[in-house]
Formats: C-alpha cells, sequence, structure tokens
C-alpha cells in the first residue's frame, strides 16, 4: 500500500507541477514544426505576429515570415501551416492559432486540390489533433469509443494529453535535431527529390488523391469563404496566396493546375480578396520536389510575397 | 489492443490484482478470462475462432496419444491447422500469384478472392500448435488438462506476436502460480519499462527515415548514402521495434509468474551469417530448426542436401513473415547465404583473431542490411532500386541531412556499445534498500513504468511490426 501511494503522488505531482504548471509549455523543442500541436506550442511563444500564413505544406516551406517583415512593413509574421492540411484543418487551426496570435492580417495557402470539388472532410490523425471528438461527429464523421476514451483520459492525465509533444520534445534531444524557433514557423524539408522518377510518382499521387476538377463551388471552398468571413467578422483582413508548383506537374496535370487558378481567382473575386501571385519568382531550380522549395527558393518566393505585402499597405 | 496503449495500461494492472486476488485454483481461469478480453478486444468473433482452434488442437493431442497410427494422424492435424493459416494468410496470395503468372503467358484471369482480415498472432500460434502435435507424436505425453492446454495457447502476453512457447517449459510453470514472485515482478516490471523505452524512444523515432526512404525507392530513385542509411535506420527501427516487444511480453508475463525466454540475443554482435540467427527472433530460428530443418534431415546429410535444407528452411521462414514474393525473397537470400556459408566453412580456416572477428562481422551486418531491402521494400521495384542505389548507382537527391546521418549511425554506434557492455557480464553495484525506502524505491519504479506507458501510447500509426505476421 505505501508503494501505492508513492506511485500516485509522483503520478499527480508530475502532472500538476510539470504539465499542468506551464513548466513543460515553456520549456518544450520541437523537432519539426509539421504538425498542429506543434505549431500551436510554437504560437504560444509567438504572440507578436501581426501577419498569420496559413495552409498546407507548400506554405509551411514556401514562406519565410522574417524575410517578408523585412520588406512588407508590416510588422513581425508567423507560419502556421502544416503538412496535409485541407482547408477544414486550416480554419479549424486558424481559429486556434487565434487564441495566441492577434494578427490585422491572415494569407491563407489556397492551392487548386482544396477547392477540387471532390474534396471533402476526412477523419485523420491531424482532424484528431484539432478537433474534439464532439467537432469531429458534429462534422459527420462517426467517432469510435475509444477516441472518447482517449480524450476523457487526456483531461485526467496531462501526460497523456502531451504525449505527442513530450515524444517531439524527445526527438529534438537528437543531436542537431532541434527546430530553429527564431524561424517563426518556417519550415525546410531536408534533402531534395526531383528526378524524373520521383516527381512523375508524386504526379501519378496527386492525380489519385484528387481526382475531381477545382471549382470555386467545391465544398472545400465553402470552408475556405466562410473562414474569410469569421476573420473579417473578427476584423481581421485576409489575401489568399497561389503556391508555387514544379513545371513537371505543368507539363503531367497542366489543366488541373490551371482550372484550379482560375477557380481560386474566381473564388477570390467572388469575396474581393487580393490573390497574391509569386511563383514567377522561384525557378526549377528552386523546388525542392514537386510542390515543396528549397530554402533558397523559399527566399525568393518570400521576397515576393513581402512586396505585394508592402504595395498592399502603401496602397 | 497494442501493448503501446491506453487500454492495455489499464488492462494489464486489472488482470494483474485479479489474477494474484483470485485464489490459487481460480487463477488459471482468471488469465484465460483476460486472454480472452485481450483478444476479444480487436475481434469477438475471431475469439471464438480462437477457441475453436484450441478445443481442436486438445484432442488433436490426445489422439494423436493415443493412437497407432501416429504419422497419419499428425499429417492429418498439422494439414487442418496450416489449412486454417493458409485459408486466411495465402489463398489470396497464391490467386493473385496465379493470376500474374498466366497474365505473362498473355491469359487473363480474374480468381475471386477472399479478402479476408488476417487473425491477430495466427502465424504464432500456429506454431505452437504445430510444435505441441510434433512433440507428442515424437513421444511427448500430451497435456491432459484441457484448462492448462488452453491458457498456453491463449496466453495474452505472447498470443499476438510471440516468442513462440514450448509447452514442455509453459505447462509445468503453471505451478508455481501459487505464490508471488516479487524479483519476478520486479523484473517484469523493468522489462516492460525497456520495452516501451526502445518502442517509443527508438523505434518510433527512426521510422520516419526509413518510411521517407523506401517510399523515395518506390518512387524510383535514392541516393547511395541515402539507400545504405535509411537501411540501417530501418535495420535498427525493426529491431528496438519487436525486441521491445518482446520484452512487454515478456515483462507482462513474468507480472503473473511465468519465465518466457528471450528473442533476441545481440543479433547486431553476429560475426557469420548462421551465427546471426542464432541470436534474431530465436523462438522462430530454434521452431524452423526443430520442424523443418530436422524433419528434412538437418545437417547430417550429403553437404548438397543440408544446402537445400538450408534453403527450403528459410524459404518457408520468408513465407511466414508474409505473403508476398519480397518476404519469399528475404528468405530465398537468407537460404542462400546459410547455404554458402555451410559450404565454404570447410574450406575457409582461419586463425581466430581480434581483425577476423571484425571482418566476420562486417560481411555479416552488410548481408543483414541487404537483406532486409528486401524485407522491408513494398516491391520488387522499389527493392531493385535501393539495392542498385547501395552499389552505387544511386540519384544525386539527398534525402537526408547531415543530423539525419548523424542520428542513425549515432543510434547503432550506441547500440553496438551498449550491447557489448551489456555482454561484459557488469552490472551496477545496486543494492536493494530495506526499511522505509522499499516502498519508495518500488512506487518509485511503478510510477516511472506508468510515466513511460503514458508517453508511449501511440498517437497515430504506430502498432508494432510484428503485430502484421
Amino acid at each position: 500500500m505505501p508503494a501505492i501511494v508513492v506511485c500516485l503522488a509522483i503520478l499527480i505531482a508530475v502532472d500538476a507541477g510539470v504539465f499542468r504548471s506551464g513548466l513543460f509549455e515553456s520549456q518544450l523543442r520541437v523537432s519539426s514544426p509539421d504538425f498542429p500541436d506543434a505549431k500551436l506550442a510554437l504560437a504560444a511563444r509567438t504572440a507578436d505576429a501581426r501577419v498569420l500564413y496559413v495552409g498546407d505544406s507548400t506554405v509551411l516551406t514556401g514562406v519565410v515570415p522574417n524575410q517578408i517583415s523585412e520588406i512588407c512593413g508590416c510588422g513581425p509574421g508567423f507560419n502556421g501551416a502544416f503538412a496535409a492540411s485541407t482547408p477544414w484543418l486550416t480554419r479549424a487551426m486558424t481559429e486556434q492559432l487565434l487564441q495566441y496570435e492577434h494578427p490585422s492580417l491572415v494569407v491563407i495557402g489556397v492551392a487548386p486540390w482544396d477547392v477540387d470539388d471532390a474534396g471533402h472532410f476526412v477523419d485523420s490523425e491531424l482532424a484528431h489533433e484539432l478537433f474534439s471528438p464532439d467537432a469531429l461527429a458534429k462534422a459527420g464523421i462517426a467517432v469510435d469509443p475509444a477516441t472518447w476514451i482517449d480524450a476523457a483520459v487526456a483531461r485526467v492525465s496531462a501526460v497523456y494529453g502531451d504525449r505527442l509533444l513530450i515524444k517531439e520534445f524527445l526527438t529534438s534531444l537528437m543531436p542537431g535535431a532541434r527546430y530553429d524557433e527564431s524561424q517563426r514557423g518556417y519550415y525546410a524539408v531536408p534533402g531534395s527529390a526531383t528526378s524524373a522518377a520521383q516527381l512523375s510518382a508524386e504526379v501519378g499521387r496527386m492525380k489519385a488523391v484528387h481526382p475531381g476538377e477545382p471549382s470555386p463551388a467545391a465544398p472545400g471552398a465553402a470552408v475556405i469563404t466562410s473562414l474569410v468571413h469569421e476573420l473579417r467578422g473578427r476584423g481581421i483582413d485576409v489575401a489568399f496566396l497561389m503556391p508555387p508548383v514544379h513545371p513537371a506537374t505543368y507539363a503531367q496535370n497542366g489543366a488541373f493546375i490551371e482550372q484550379g487558378d482560375a477557380a481560386v481567382r474566381a473564388l477570390a473575386a467572388a469575396e474581393h480578396v487580393q490573390v497574391i501571385d509569386c511563383r514567377s519568382s522561384v525557378t526549377i531550380d528552386d523546388f525542392r520536389d514537386l510542390l515543396h522549395l528549397r530554402p533558397s527558393g523559399a527566399t525568393a518566393h518570400s521576397r515576393c510575397v513581402g512586396e505585394a505585402l508592402r504595395a498592399r499597405t502603401a496602397g | 489492443m497494442l501493448f503501446n496503449s491506453f487500454e492495455y495500461l489499464l488492462f494489464l494492472p486489472v488482470a494483474w490484482a485479479l489474477f494474484w486476488a483470485a485464489p490459487v485454483r481460480h487463477r488459471v481461469t482468471v488469465l484465460l478470462v483476460a486472454s480472452y478480453v485481450f483478444y476479444a478486444s480487436w475481434s469477438v468473433p475471431y475469439a471464438a475462432m480462437v477457441f475453436g482452434l484450441v478445443v481442436a488442437n486438445y484432442l488433436f493431442g490426445l489422439a494423436l496419444g493415443r493412437t497407432r497410427h501416429k504419422r497419419a494422424f499428425l499429417g492429418a492435424f498439422i494439414a487442418f491447422d496450416l489449412g486454417v493459416l493458409a485459408v486466411f494468410k495465402y489463398v489470396d496470395f497464391g490467386l493473385r500469384s496465379m493470376a500474374a503468372g498466366a497474365r505473362l503467358f498473355g491469359v487473363e484471369l480474374d480468381p475471386p478472392l477472399l479478402q479476408l482480415v488476417l487473425p491477430l498472432g495466427i502465424s504464432f500460434f500456429t506454431f505452437e500448435f504445430i510444435h505441441y502435435l510434433v512433440d507428442i507424436y515424437r513421444g511427448d505425453v500430451p497435456v491432459h488438462s484441457f484448462t492448462r492446454f488452453h491458457v498456453f495457447a491463449a496466453f495474452f502476453p505472447t498470443q499476438i506476436a510471440g516468442p513462440i512457447k514450448r509447452f514442455q517449459q509453459f505447462v509445468p510453470s503453471l505451478m508455481s502460480i501459487g505464490h508471488f514472485d516479487a524479483p519476478l515482478a520486479r523484473d517484469g516490471l523493468m522489462l516492460i519499462g525497456r520495452g516501451l523505452g526502445k518502442k517509443v524512444l527508438l523505434a518510433d523515432r527512426l521510422s520516419p527515415f526509413a518510411n521517407r526512404g523506401f517510399a523515395a525507392a518506390a518512387d524510383g530513385s535514392i541516393a547511395t548514402a541515402d539507400a545504405w542509411l535509411v537501411t540501417l535506420a530501418f535495420s535498427l527501427q525493426i529491431f528496438f521495434d519487436f525486441s521491445g516487444y518482446t520484452d512487454i511480453a515478456r515483462g507482462s508475463a513474468a507480472l503473473f509468474g511465468f519465465r518466457i525466454p528471450i528473442n533476441f540475443d545481440g543479433p547486431y554482435l553476429a560475426t557469420s551469417i548462421a551465427d546471426f540467427w542464432h541470436r534474431w527472433h530465436i523462438s522462430l530460428s530454434t521452431w524452423l530448426r526443430d520442424y523443418v530443418y530436422i524433419p528434412l534431415g538437418g545437417s547430417r546429410r550429403a553437404r548438397i542436401v543440408v544446402m537445400r535444407n538450408l534453403l527450403i528452411t528459410m524459404l518457408l521462414g520468408g513465407l511466414w513473415h508474409g505473403a508476398a514474393w519480397h518476404f519469399v525473397a528475404w528468405g530465398g537470400l537468407w537460404g542462400a547465404g546459410l547455404a554458402l556459408h555451410h559450404l565454404l566453412r570447410p574450406y575457409i580456416r582461419l586463425r581466430p583473431s581480434r581483425l577476423v572477428t571484425i571482418a566476420g562481422w562486417a560481411f555479416t551486418q552488410t548481408f543483414v542490411l541487404i537483406a532486409w531491402v528486401l524485407f522491408r521494400a513494398d516491391s520488387f521495384s522499389a527493392a531493385a532500386v535501393m539495392l542498385r542505389a547501395m552499389a552505387g548507382a544511386g540519384a544525386r537527391t539527398s534525402l537526408l541531412t547531415p543530423k539525419d546521418m548523424l542520428a542513425i549511425v549515432g543510434v547503432a554506434v550506441a547500440l553496438i556499445i551498449v550491447t557489448l557492455l551489456a555482454r561484459t557480464g557488469r552490472s551496477l553495484p545496486v543494492r536493494m534498500p530495506q526499511g522505509a525506502l522499499r516502498p519508495v524505491l518500488y512506487g518509485s519504479a511503478a510510477a516511472f513504468v506508468l510515466l513511460v506507458a503514458l508517453v508511449a501510447a501511440p498517437t497515430g500509426r504506430e502498432a508494432f511490426i510484428y503485430f502484421q505476421f
């Protein structure tokens, strides 16, 4: 019995003293900021952002807030995008980021695949990070009992609730693995994958994952529109950012991209949102793979975005 | 219910408490109920099927013990067990392969597939059944108590992914559940903590490197250095994953008073191809030795026959891992390697020295890495891309950064050092405290294991690799 008491006392002390007290959050380090929980933890320490960039991995790897801020005169920024985001996840993420950040402008990355008319809200690990079981059920997802139990246990045990971040923290302790927080959410995907075979395989996957046709009336477009309205309701300005894609995409799936461009521009026109299109600022050598920029490309792209935002401020 | 899931974290202490709180005569029943709760948490119909197989094999054992026609009965019973395994695991594979083969001759076949979900652990408990039946055929006495046989077959810590038990060791240990063995339970807790640590701190951290690299190979190209390093990352991942699982299985069994044999013995220190299989997945390699290799004639035959036996044994070992040709190729490569080792061993006699040992180690581990490519790659084309890259014909692209490379090599070096240190037999001079400090130590240890378990709980697809077999 004394051993059980000691065990419980330690568990309660760790839970309350380390995780509920904010100590863990203040000391948290991550190895990569490409998932929602990590992004939110970083956002909690970067609360001075005046411009928020949200979207999927094209924004994550293509927008360097520090580069933009140097040029635009619009204040510090924070890149709140994460890999494999969808309009549904981006809206949820933006809402949660606004608990920490108080921006005057939100730049939403809107890609052709975001306005694919076959798109719909999909249950995923990322969705579980951003949505409570209640919210998932409201969104039409069949929530299994394990998800409800998981959420209940996470409420009881902060160690359990924060396990993803704890694992991330442990990863960051590996040599050289710690993410540089001064990058303010920007992340360069390591390595390069630009062989013809790799690019072709990625285009094939893009076609398989997005089988529909881009349209301003697509379900994803409706979600983006609702986010625009919500942000404006809070007094926050909005702009759309069109992501650069590798020329191989145009060669192999050009019709989809062109239709997507038209759909995004139509959506922006309907909502009177500025479109920032800096795709011409990058060259083929700036791509790390089909959709993501190398640091050199991200810098060039961000400078162009900075110019666009400066013009917007001046205008 | 995964070993690193919250459900298991709740299940294990409840089962443990009920087991030791129950009167001695009811403990086996508690263990059986716990085992079926464990299995049924995944699938109730399949738990019922497991029960059916246990009943069948219990009756087979009794019949085999009595009949004069042992050989015929054994053949029929093994055919039944293998038939069940085949229906779930190999029929669709056979049909698909047949269709693919026919396509080579311009014939289009579209055979109807069963598309059955593979029952968890079926490959493992089928092998336990076969071991039981063969050993009775060879002269062992069948287990007459259905309950005891039932626990042997359905024991939850080892049911899903081994180690593959032997009834001669397991059933007698049921006699020792009358008293609580505190040192064994403490060792069990430590094993569970160590297993969770291997899984969450190492295996799951290494998997992104391997996934990224093999995905690139599947896409058609990978750089030479990346190919070697992601394969190294996978070899470390599968070791930490499977040996971590085994630690948790052995630790869980120890909490109930059972000693389950080890499954790994420093495999990445192996200095010859044969040596590796004395150290890796030992319960499988000894099973294959006893129930495939020796019945085929073992090593007391002409050299060419022995080489054939090695090849057949390892091909079957590969096929056991999965119904896919790349697993067969993996087994075939090992079979060829072992056969070649058997062929050349009499001609290559080197005086033992440190240099020879290091050369043997380097050659063996290179072979192990090359073989893992066939195991991990999803297709032959991906494996070919990876192997070509390893041979120097890699792409100019590079997936891994210097810090990724440092992390992978660092873990490998650390594993070698820790394994070597552990084998020196030195242990820290720690004495168990007495008096008031004792519960503090036990409480702290339990809290540590619980905290590791809470952190280890999966957040996504972090299942153990060997669950799929």
